[in-house]
């Protein structure tokens, strides 16, 4: 039932993924839009005596939000985690010829540390 | 946040809470509001009537008919932070049997935007003003009060109670079958042609002429068939929204008239 297998490799190459930074500025980025909108919206409802308005400024406030915040964009992606670099150790077992089983050089990795 | 789903998810639950607390705000904004407001409502013509309420039993109630003025000016500035204004007009009355007596006379939705000065002359009531029982008669204390539900976008819906009201009273005798009132029934015409009878400008409904025909044909009590034509005649003209018969120019005290003697005008047909 996994479909990404037969997706071409240009598409799965896209990066889907925020980075921890990221998702907490995405968070806060969908408050402050949304409230602002809200707040706006109640001020002008007040004004024109519309609770429809606002209403329809909050829902405008949510679209904004979802376009901004639901797709990754690339501005999420900033701040990667520096992982530690295991690149080396992974390429020796790998030229020690077990690349069948790499949880096993993961457990091997940590043992070293 | 780290897939689109729950990304979205926290939008939407942040949106609906959002939502929630400007709602509560909309509602503070009008909980405070004191809709109160002048009514001054005036009655013309009253009337009356000892006659069966076939619809519940055959017994004789009273049924009064109240032609009445209601004029208010300021609620156009209530209607502004609602949706809209659910108007009544009641009558309040206490019977022997009864300490409170509360009777819809007529009522009126109000939305918003559409015209909110009220200023009716001489209606009819809409809704029958019946009573269990014989309470009506010679009731010398009749209040009549416009109220109000004020319904909002959020929040209470405040019932609220016109300043002014006014007082009447029912007179002492019951109308019958005033002639005055069923003028169309013209005598020459009443026991053959059951059709159209047209008088002046007012035509009148054939099928309730003929359920007149019909009945005063069985019944031998001519009198108690016309009274109850007398109320059909009525309820067909206030379903047609022309007004009561009672709304006419003002006639001549009608005298009420022993059961057993019929009017005198009236024995021709049968």
């Amino acid at each position: 039932m996994d479909i990404s297998k037969y997706l071409p490799d240009f598409i799965k190459k896209i990066p889907t993924h925020m980075d921890f930074d990221g998702q907490k500025r995405a968070e806060r980025h969908f408050q402050i839009i949304i409230i602002l909108f809200s707040v706006v919206g109640f001020t002008w409802g007040y004004i024109c005596q519309q609770f429809s308005q606002t209403m329809y400024i909050l829902i405008a406030g949510f679209t904004v939000s979802c376009l901004l915040t639901l797709p990754p964009w690339p501005m999420y992606r900033r701040k990667p985690l520096n992982w530690q670099k295991a690149r080396a150790e992974v390429e020796d077992v790998g030229s020690s010829g077990s690349t069948s089983s790499p949880p096993s050089s993961a457990q091997k990795s940590k043992k070293k540390k | 946040m780290n897939t689109f789903l729950s990304r979205l998810n926290t939008i939407f639950a942040f949106t609906l809470s959002v939502m929630a607390g400007l709602t509560f705000l909309c509602f503070l904004s009008t909980f405070f509001n004191d809709h109160k407001t002048l009514v001054s409502i005036n009655t013309g013509k009253i009337i009356v009537k000892s006659v069966p309420d076939y619809s519940t039993s055959r017994e004789k109630n009273d049924l009064g008919f109240v032609v009445f003025d209601v004029q208010s000016d300021i609620l156009s500035s209530l209607i502004v932070p609602t949706t809209s204004l659910f108007l009544y007009l009641t009558a309040e009355y206490t019977t022997q049997n009864h300490k409170l007596n509360q009777i819809v006379m007529w009522d009126k939705i109000i939305k918003r935007g559409e015209n909110a000065i009220i200023d009716y002359k001489s209606m009819n009531t809409k809704y029958y003003f019946w009573d269990y029982g014989n309470g009506l008669r010679g009731n010398r204390n009749v209040t009549m009060t416009l109220s109000w539900n004020v319904i909002p976008n959020a929040g209470t819906l405040p019932k609220v109670m016109g300043e002014g009201s006014h007082r009447f009273a029912f007179p002492d005798d019951y109308t019958y079958f005033d002639v005055n009132h069923l003028e169309f029934l013209t005598l020459n015409s009443f026991p053959d042609h059951h059709d159209l009878i047209q008088n002046g400008d007012r035509n009148v409904n054939s099928h309730c002429l003929r359920k007149v025909h019909l009945t005063t044909k069985m019944s031998p009590n001519c009198y108690r068939c016309l009274l109850s034509s007398d109320l059909q005649a009525y309820r067909y003209n206030s379903m047609r929204g022309w007004g009561g018969p009672e709304t006419q120019e003002p006639t001549p005290p009608s005298t009420p008239h022993n059961l057993s003697t019929p009017h005198p005008n009236l024995t021709l047909g049968v």
